[in-house]
């Protein structure tokens, strides 16, 4: 074993054979921060503390020359140690001092800063992989990285393989990242470089995709864990280096004064700039710098924040304000004051609608007099929707007023449908306002934000998200979660999924847990169970449990979807598109029923749109909403109120073309944006469309013969000879299915269904089992059946027919629960 | 290490030094800043100014009147200020002089102050 010594041989400290400068002031570190030292410091400091007294009374009172000998001598001692001490402080804190190129190139170890050397120096001789693995785990820096994949030192330590000696791998590849870091990047490798070699050993390779990390998700951790190390450490230095002004007493004096607005607007400090470290505004830095142009524009100079709720508007605002503060947008902007009107506390200070318009107008006049604010109002459109908000009062009018003047600087957040309707519509305050869009976070860096922001949650709850839960949540989110934009969802659902996983008492949460919160919340299976997994594969089976006949069609459905749930469908279109024509009565709507029962687990989940309700001019306007308040529009309220569900549009043909027009696009892509601005997703919704268009030749075919098949290509191209659909409409569906007519016999199967419900409710509401006679069902069959309605009426006939019989029996005899009612004619 | 330390204080340590008293200065500098209270002399105390169009003479004068005690307050806390803060800063730059000389002499007085202490042994 090699050692390294340090301070005068005062100490030595041992290590694995390694050497140089940088292993020098890390064990010098060590004893630095080590009990022996740290004594010696508190008692040198007191003693020459008390020795600077003895010197400086000696002013006053005579002290001995003996003392004062002392004195000077643990005063000298002090000075010593107290430079000594600064000296390690700066090499903490500058790790890379006096390191060279050549001093790396001769020996690697000067290439690796402390939290590297602190896991090297663990290893004892001939390490194996899981020694190096332990090292990683138990370090100050990985540890939470390790965690998060969930590898504790007790798993690692149960692991079956990793007992591999790696003490070449140690010396040659290792050792290799810290000359190539320095060589290339000019930093220090550290110990989230000696994470990546070690994530690349192929044992742990394996380990980590049995655990579901995939590379990608590995890279963003590894990354966002690096950041914060760096910022940590950043942190103490930057601050020295601060020279932003504050302005101080002149400053102040100059300012107004401005009692209204320091009551109703709190301030924000220069100190965000170092909650915004730790928060990245990664990929949207460009909205960052747009408004702070904005701000310096001589016209249109207020901003309008404009993306979705929770896109992150409120954190782009924070670190505009926090480089405002600190003296880092190098224009005029610097060191102006940042305020945020406390909307709630405005909207309180007042009685009536006369009060508020004053307090308005008044908060204005304070800014104008300030003539130096910056001013973040929150979802501004609550201000400015003459409903809600402000009442009566004519906000939009006032800020007209108010926001041409350059002394007002107003940066306020809206969604888009607010925008479309309160600002674009408003041709004066569009010009005051210019609107910049916050796009929600790319995917590669929302797995970032997320961590940033999770901690928060974990600590509320005391639970811990493992790597994977957080990818699942990313994705699950994403996919089944509309009506919020990232990464507000995400954020949301992962403090519901803590509140879960902390009621259930356990506080390691990985993906599984995730999976269930989401399913639960969506009603949607999302993993296929083993109950799913024998529904799915008897899909069809279990749709002629409820719908007779239509063997082809029912076959043709199940097919598609099951090619759906395996997961080879896009994510970008609905889960599946179907048109159903056939005559009325023939099981059509009831294999909608059916489906939501089936797929989604609910009959409710079934969402049912008589499409001639939508057939004239105002159609769309009815279908798709005008506003998001008075007139949502019939299809906005449904899928936003069940995003996964069945989407039954009947009687598809007697829409108006704009209608069908647009259902194009809700087939093609899975999303439709309503007129104010909306996007509605369908991409989790199964659309069945239905049409009795072709009916009778359809049963004129029956009658001849035909095999379904070769109807449905003839039933096809007449439906377009004679436009009653264009071909783009019937390709965008992802099958049309032909329902036939029901025989004689298959009507005698829907009988038997609704007798088998009509037994179902007699048993659980009087408790009577009901018997009927050979010839009862052939009756009913006979009198529910029309050619041209199919068994639509056999609901009326079962009901007056044969519950009414059943009715004059209970009455008359008032059977005992248990009995047999037997019904012989009707 | 003990040649790196050395090394350290009379390069990058006395830049840092160097570093920490500017930075001092500079804060006691912006707490009162001098500049913008120079600049504003004579501006009326914290920017209140009354205004009022179509009134009668008289109260144009009173107006006035109010407008001048507001700029006579203001100049005379800016004078107060101006005056300490120049003192304050001399004090802070002759301090911070000899702080910084004791810090270039530092590994100096390590050998002095003994040999003074010895010094005064030897003569007691």
């Amino acid at each position: 074993m090699g050692c390294a010594t340090g301070f005068g041989g005062l100490y030595r400290f041992t290590i694995m054979k390694w050497n140089g400068l940088q292993v020098e002031r890390f064990a010098a570190w060590r004893f630095w921060h080590g009990g022996v030292w740290s004594a010696v410091r508190i008692v040198t400091y007191c003693l020459g503390g008390l020795s600077l007294l003895v010197l400086l009374a000696q002013l006053v009172v005579p002290i001995t020359l003996i003392a004062i000998s002392t004195s000077l001598i643990v005063l000298t001692a002090t000075l010593i140690v107290g430079s000594w001490d600064l000296y390690c402080l700066y090499l903490f804190s500058h790790q890379d001092f006096g390191i060279t190129e050549a001093m790396v190139r001769s020996n690697p170890m000067n290439g690796f800063d402390y939290s590297a050397l602190e896991i090297l120096a663990k290893l004892r001789k001939s390490p194996t992989l899981k020694d190096f693995m332990l090292s990683a785990v138990k370090s100050r820096q990985l540890g939470m990285v390790f965690y998060r994949l969930g590898l504790s030192d007790e798993t690692v330590r149960q692991l079956p393989t990793g007992n591999e000696n790696i003490e070449e791998f140690i010396s040659s590849t290792v050792s290799k990242i810290g000359a190539e870091t320095f060589t290339k990047q000019k930093t220090l490798a550290s110990a989230f470089d000696l994470a990546q070699v070690l994530f690349e050993v192929k044992g742990v390779k394996e380990l980590l995709t049995h655990q579901q990390i995939d590379e990608k998700s590995l890279a963003s951790l590894l990354e966002f864990y690096r950041h914060r190390y760096q910022q940590t450490n950043r942190s103490k230095t930057a601050r020295l280096a601060d020279r932003s002004r504050s302005g101080g007493f002149a400053a102040s004096w100059s300012i107004a004064y401005t009692t209204l607005l320091d009551s109703l607007a709190y301030p924000l400090h220069a100190s965000i700039a170092y909650r915004n470290d730790f928060y990245p505004i990664y990929s949207r830095e460009e909205v960052v710098a747009q408004t702070i142009l904005t701000l310096n524009k001589a016209n249109g100079h207020n901003v309008l924040l404009v993306g979705e709720p929770g896109s992150g508007k409120q954190e782009i605002f924070l670190h505009v304000a926090g480089r405002v503060l600190n003296y880092q947008t190098k224009t005029r902007l610097d060191g102006q004051q940042v305020r945020v009107l406390d909307d709630q506390n405005l909207l309180s200070s007042s009685h009536n609608a006369n009060e508020l318009q004053a307090l308005f107008s008044r908060l204005f006049e304070d800014i104008v007099r300030a003539g130096n604010v910056i001013l973040f109002v929150k979802n501004l459109d609550l201000l400015l929707d003459p409903s809600g908000g402000l009442g009566s009062v004519d906000a939009a009018n006032l800020l007209e007023n108010f926001a041409s003047d350059k002394r007002v600087q107003l940066v306020g957040t809206m969604n888009q449908e607010s925008y479309t309707q309160l600002v674009r519509s408003n041709a004066l305050l569009r010009d005051k306002f210019t609107s910049i869009e916050v796009p929600p976070p790319n995917a590669d860096e929302l797995f970032s934000i997320i961590l940033s922001q999770i901690v928060e949650t974990e600590n509320r709850y005391q639970v811990m998200f493992s790597a994977p839960a957080l990818k699942q949540l990313s994705e699950l989110s994403q996919r089944y979660i509309k009506d919020q934009a990232s990464p507000r969802r995400e954020l949301n659902l992962a403090e519901e999924v803590a509140a879960a996983v902390s009621k259930a008492g356990h506080g390691y949460i990985d993906a599984d847990d995730v999976r269930e919160v989401v399913e639960k919340k969506v009603k949607v299976p999302i993993k296929v169970g083993e109950a799913e997994r024998d529904t799915l594969l008897n899909l069809t089976a279990k749709l002629h449990e409820r719908v007779v006949g239509q063997e082809a069609a029912l076959k043709k459905l199940g097919d598609a979807l099951l090619r759906a749930r395996a997961g080879l469908t896009t994510g970008t279109k609905p889960i599946g598109s179907f048109l159903f024509l056939g005559p009325t009565g023939v099981g059509k709507t009831e294999t909608a029923k059916a489906l939501a029962q089936i797929y989604f687990g609910s009959a409710e989940q079934l969402l049912r749109l008589d499409m001639t309700e939508y057939a004239d001019q105002n159609g769309l306007e009815k279908l798709l909403g005008v506003d998001a308040v008075k007139q949502p529009g019939a299809l906005t309220v449904a899928v936003q109120s069940h995003p996964s569900a069945v989407l039954l549009l009947d009687e598809i043909e007697k829409s108006s073309d704009q209608v069908k027009n647009v259902l194009l696009q809700l087939l093609d892509e899975g999303r439709l944006t309503t007129n104010y601005g909306k996007l509605l997703d369908f991409t989790n919704v199964i659309v069945v469309a239905t049409s009795n268009a072709g009916s009778d030749f359809i049963k004129s075919q029956i009658e001849k013969g035909n095999a379904t098949s070769a109807i449905e290509k003839q039933l096809l191209d007449k439906l377009i000879t004679e436009r009653v659909y264009l071909p783009e409409f019937l390709n965008r569906f992802d099958a049309v299915i032909v329902y036939t007519p029901l025989s004689m016999e298959e009507m005698k199967q829907v009988v038997g269904l609704q007798l088998k419900m009509l037994e179902a409710r007699l048993m659980q509401q009087k408790g009577l089992h009901l018997e009927l006679g050979r010839t009862v069902v052939d009756e009913l069959a006979r009198r529910g059946y029309d050619p041209v309605f199919g068994a639509r009426a056999l609901q009326r006939v079962m009901q007056s027919d044969l519950e009414t019989v059943i009715a004059r029996e209970i009455i008359a005899q008032q059977p005992a629960p248990g009995t047999k009612l037997t019904i012989n004619s009707l | 290490m003990v040649s790196g330390f050395f090394y350290w204080w009379y390069s990058a340590g006395t830049r840092q030094a160097w570093d920490v008293f500017a930075l001092f200065i500079f804060r006691v500098y912006d707490f009162f800043s001098l500049d913008i209270l120079v600049k504003t002399w004579f501006a009326p105390w914290k920017n209140d100014v009354l205004t009022a169009n179509n009134i009668a003479l008289s109260d144009q004068v009173k107006l006035w009147e109010a407008n001048f005690v507001s700029r006579l307050i203001g100049a005379l806390a800016r004078t107060v200020v101006i005056f300490f803060s120049l003192i304050i800063l001399a004090v802070s730059f002759v301090a911070l002089t000899l702080l910084f000389t004791v810090w270039v002499l530092m590994p100096v007085l390590w050998v002095v102050l003994p040999v003074l202490a010895g010094y005064i042994a030897l003569r007691s």
